[in-house]
């Protein structure tokens, strides 16, 4: 009996031990019912189905997303979707390891800068253009649809929404040194403003920034110099080390102006939590430079009147510098559990009135006429948000090439961006030492493109 | 027959350990091993490339060496100052008070909770500009640090975190004590030996086998951190914190460059294995093991 006993136990641990590693309980997930994810696709029929949905974002995007998941469930009794959610940070280290592991969700929201490496790294997604029997995509403009979701002829996946850099102020602040919605700035009044705003309260400060946004900020600065692109297709710099001088050169006067906040201060916000500052709370910053889609996770903490604004742009720019497309992209995962149920179920999340009424501009300006139509004729039209994008799209440059939004030219760009402004090198030797690490990666990114 | 039974019994009780050994240790183990010749993002299959990563990693990549760096300097850093303060309670603890058993378990509480997530984003509130800390200096009119905005300061603030959590070494620290002869100590006092000669001439011989045990568990511990910096600092600022583990998980899940972060393991397992082998080394002759040793 005691063998027996023992027996039983041993191979209950054995279990154990092999249950431990599966795939480990979601970020956050919300269903009472047990995800099933098969390795071989199934043809999509009337039993029950559940699907796998991941995203990042703020409290008001999970909370629409997750009751647009109700929503289609009460329509399709059968179909039930888990939502995965959680912040932007370590989003896209934790959808690399799911695919790598091949227990990704079945619907993944993509940033649409790392569709370029996900795509050359093992073509996860389904094709949409394969799949327009289940998928409407005749609300959707085909330019925005090649530029922001294909990659080598294949869709691989659907805008959810446009944005654009913009730059949301905090009218009572910003009216203290003259700026209103209509203001119109370049980077020598930047610096005065700033200059002027320390004058009144040494706690107030012109922008909001942390390494992140840093990066968009003196980006545009460049490309307004040097023209659409700052790298090349052929993975050169379209830029010369004078150009990455002057950027840093600006990001000293920021600091030395004390038109932002010491980096010192502002390094603990680093990857895009500017809205955890305790200042942006405060109404201690006039503006803060953020892709629109992130709008909401600010307004949402400002207890102060809102506007936004064009983002400077330099006398005889080569280029505004400012880009307005969609921020992010839903996908469906080849190896989903039934790809026409998501791929049905996609179309309805970004087609559907009662979805997009749902969502509203959680992820954004609506990508579709018809979508904007429904929103502006319920009156749900972030206003702020709509001027962003008005402002962008009339003030664009070309979505970005794709050695310009790799993440580890990005890396590289931030890291020198904080030497400079914690002080630990000049902008003559930083440049250098920028320019060097950068030709260096780009030859390896080119040698790896090029393998591919 | 009775005997082969036993043995395959014996088997059968620790074949759960033994599976979770070979699929979760010796696999991977293995695979990294050869990972770490390839080219291999994770989603493709690995394409064999010799020793491109190893031959890249030494001659091109700055950022090995400062990662390198930032590690060993953590190490020397947290180190001392851990066993040091773990003796120190331990010593403080190994009295016969009542209550005493309450303050092993305050004292060891922090290494429960160890490395935890939670932690290190408490550990970040506690030392952020407007944190308690600066508020608690506030009132002594000391003007508020940027604990982990300073470059210079940062990595020593992470290094508080892995000091606070002494309680391992301590417990083990009271193990040692407890072991050595009263009968020494008595005997000392006879001769007159003040309590600095009792702690030099008897304590920390008798003790030193534990302190190369402590030594080289926390070594190894500390230069594989992770959470820590993961959580509070992403490695920065200005790459200040930037320790190996982080660079690593930088390479294998950020920039799809498994073959290379397989390779970074291995070097880093024979730079552990190298330091392990110094520190033996160097205490070998200074190890009193008692009668036997």
């Amino acid at each position: 009996m005691k063998r027996v006993t023992s027996l039983v136990l041993s191979i209950l641990m054995m279990f154990a031990f092999a249950a431990c590693s599966q795939q480990a309980a979601p970020e956050s997930s919300q269903s009472s019912s047990v995800a099933t994810v098969s390795s071989t696709p199934a043809s999509s029929t009337s039993k029950a189905i559940t699907l796998r949905f991941s995203w990042w974002g703020g409290d008001a995007r999970h909370k629409a997303t997750l009751a647009a998941f109700d929503k289609y469930t009460e329509i399709n009794p059968n179909v039930k979707i888990i939502g995965e959610y959680g912040a932007y940070d370590g989003a896209y280290q934790k959808l690399v390891t799911q695919l790598a592991g091949g227990a990704a969700p079945d619907i993944c929201q993509i940033d649409t800068g790392w569709r370029y490496d996900l795509s050359t790294q093992g073509d996860p997604f389904v094709d949409l253009y394969t799949m327009k029997d289940v998928i409407d995509l005749s609300g959707f403009d085909a330019d925005i649809l090649k530029r922001a979701g294909e990659y080598d002829g294949k869709l691989i996946g659907i805008p959810s929404g446009l944005t654009a850099e913009t730059v949301l102020i905090n009218k009572e602040l910003a009216a203290k040194v003259g700026i209103n919605g209509d203001s119109v700035l370049n980077w020598d009044n930047f610096i005065e403003l700033g200059k002027k705003l320390q004058a009144i309260d040494k706690n107030y400060y012109l922008l909001n920034i942390e390494r992140d946004s840093a990066r968009i900020v003196f980006k545009a600065y460049i490309k307004q110099l040097v023209g659409e692109q700052w790298i090349n297709a052929d993975y050169t710099r379209n830029f010369d080390r004078e150009v990455l001088i002057k950027c840093f050169e600006l990001v000293k006067q920021f600091v030395d102006n004390k038109v932002i906040q010491p980096f010192e201060e502002n390094s603990l916000f680093d990857g895009f939590k500017l809205q955890e500052n305790p200042k942006w709370a405060k109404g201690e910053f006039a503006m803060v430079y953020i892709p629109g889609a992130n709008l909401p996770s600010f307004k949402g903490v400002a207890t102060y009147e809102t506007d936004v604004i064009r983002p400077p742009i330099m006398d005889g720019a080569k280029s505004s510098g400012i880009i307005a497309q969609p921020s992010t992209i839903i996908g469906v995962n080849k190896l989903s559990v039934d790809t026409k149920e998501a791929v049905k179920f996609l179309s309805w999340f970004l087609n559907d009135k009662d979805s997009i009424l749902i969502l509203g501009t959680q992820r954004g300006i609506q990508p579709t006429v018809k979508g904007r139509q429904y929103l502006l004729d319920a009156g749900v039209v972030d206003k702020d948000l709509n001027k962003a994008v008005e402002i962008g799209l009339k003030n664009s440059c070309n979505l970005e090439n794709v050695p310009s939004s790799n993440p580890e030219i990005y890396d590289i760009f931030e890291d020198a961006i904080q030497k400079v402004g914690f002080g630990k090198g000049t902008p003559e030797i930083v440049a250098d030492e920028t320019i060097a690490l950068m030709d260096q990666k780009l030859k390896i990114l080119k040698d790896a493109a090029v393998k591919k | 027959m009775k005997n082969n039974k036993k043995k395959y019994l014996g088997l059968l009780y620790i074949s759960p350990w033994i599976i979770g050994f070979l699929a979760f240790q010796l696999y991977p183990f293995i695979a990294s091993f050869i990972y770490s010749f390839a080219d291999y993002s994770m989603l493709k299959p690995p394409v064999f490339i010799g020793l491109k990563n190893y031959i890249f990693m030494f001659t091109q990549d700055k950022t090995f060496y400062q990662s390198l760096k930032v590690t060993l300097l953590y190490t020397m850093t947290t180190i001392p100052v851990k066993i040091t303060f773990a003796l120190m309670v331990a010593m403080m603890l190994n009295v016969k008070i009542r209550g005493v058993n309450i303050f092993r378990t305050i004292f060891y509480i922090p290494s429960i909770l160890g490395g935890s997530v939670s932690i290190a984003i408490v550990w970040r509130f506690l030392f952020m500009k407007e944190g308690l800390l600066n508020q608690f200096l506030s009132y002594f009119s000391i003007p508020p640090t940027n604990w982990l905005g300073n470059p210079d300061l940062t990595l020593y603030t992470i290094s508080l975190l892995a000091v606070w959590q002494f309680g391992s070494s301590m417990v083990i620290f009271l193990a040692g004590l407890k072991q050595i002869p009263v009968s020494l100590y008595e005997a000392s006092t006879i001769d007159g030996a003040s309590r600095l000669k009792k702690f030099t001439s008897i304590t920390l011989p008798m003790l030193s086998p534990v302190i190369l045990f402590n030594l080289v568990m926390q070594t190894i511990y500390a230069l594989q951190e992770f959470t820590s910096v993961f959580v509070i600092t992403k490695g920065g600022p200005v790459k200040a914190t930037y320790l190996y583990a982080l660079m690593m998980y930088d390479e294998g899940f950020g920039y799809f460059r498994m073959g290379y972060a397989s390779a970074l393991a291995w070097i880093f397992f024979l730079i552990i294995m190298a330091i392990t082998l110094i520190i033996f080394k160097f205490f070998s002759k200074r190890i009193y093991y008692g009668e036997g040793g």
